[in-house]
């Protein structure tokens, strides 16, 4: 019963991070919310914005998208940019649904891949390497050390 | 973050070195290793499009247990998955390993030159991003198997040189 209730009081301390956490970096700098721009656009004109989306399109003016909510032509696109690519932009939202880049990096589809499959590797590598040392104990219901530790 | 791999071989390094100078028995090893992947396991809200917002007028963010705070929540919740008699020692095994995650994460390129508050709930401090490499960036994989394969040829040839249990205690 112990065990129960600490989990459980673990489980509620998580949740309270998870809401502490949205309730005070929400919309901020550090976590810009692209939704609330998208709604009223011209309030937020001349604020300074750090937004990771999506290349939608570099056909004369390159164009990023957030989360399918805000689509914004960026001043200076990063060099070689190509649609389909992860952005993030930082600079200040101007009129016109235009940001005024002041600094961007470029993630390709090809690098998020790997980068997708070397973790799936890295947790490959950390389950097989805990199960090595550790079995299910099914009576005790946790993990123990296998024979010999 | 850089890619989970990188995370796991560093915090093997990390962890053996530790277990080498300490008398931390070697089982708790791959605990670290547990501990290193646990703070990414809020990723799964990022692949689900819903690491952030609000439900019901109450703002969330999933961004919270990626942070000193989920560290030490999700080493508890993991802790508490082994056997009453290995749980104080697997906590700090996993924490150390959560705090090695949030360690290399703070080298992440962010182009504002700021990284996210890890040390929320402690404090809300934003510390400057290292910018060295992005998540992408498969060079740090090379550098982290560049320490941890000799780290583990290390082991090997001194557990056996050793006891025929391989340096297990």
């Amino acid at each position: 019963m112990r065990r129960l209730g600490l989990l459980l009081g673990l489980c509620l301390a998580a949740g309270v991070l998870v809401v502490g956490f949205g309730a005070t970096f929400n919309g901020t700098d550090a976590y810009p919310d692209a939704a609330a721009i998208d709604a009223d656009y011209a309030a937020h004109v001349g604020e300074t914005a750090h937004l990771w989306g999506e290349v939608t399109a570099v056909d004369g003016e390159t164009v990023v998208s957030v989360d399918d909510a805000l689509s914004l032509r960026v001043s200076d696109p990063p060099p070689e940019v190509a649609v389909g690519d992860g952005v993030q932009v930082y600079g200040t939202l101007g009129a016109d649904r235009r940001l005024e880049t002041a600094a961007s990096h470029v993630q390709t589809p090809t690098g998020q891949r790997n980068m997708y499959l070397l973790s799936v590797v890295g947790i490959g590598l950390a389950a097989g390497a805990f199960l090595r040392r550790w079995r299910v104990d099914a009576e005790r219901w946790a993990f123990v050390p296998r024979e010999g530790e | 973050m850089p890619d989970l791999l990188t995370h796991v071989l560093v915090a093997y390094a990390v962890a053996a070195v530790v277990v080498w100078i300490t008398a931390v028995p070697d089982r708790y090893l791959p605990v670290a290793l547990v501990g290193a992947v646990a703070p990414d396991a809020m990723k799964a809200t990022v692949l689900l499009g819903v690491p952030s917002g609000s439900a019901f007028g109450i703002p969330y963010s999933f961004w919270g247990l990626h942070t000193l705070g989920g560290v030490a929540a999700l080493g508890g919740i993991g802790a508490l998955t082994v056997r009453a008699a290995d749980r104080r020692a697997a906590f700090p095994a996993l924490v150390c390993g959560g705090a090695t995650h949030l360690l290399l994460d703070l080298f992440v390129i962010r182009v504002d030159g700021v990284a996210p508050p890890y040390l929320f709930p402690v404090s809300g401090w934003l510390p400057p991003a290292g910018n060295l490499y992005a998540s992408t960036d498969a060079w740090t994989v090379v550098a982290a198997l560049a320490v941890a394969v000799p780290v583990w040829a290390a082991r090997r040839s001194t557990a056996a040189g050793s006891d025929p249990e391989h340096g297990r205690r």
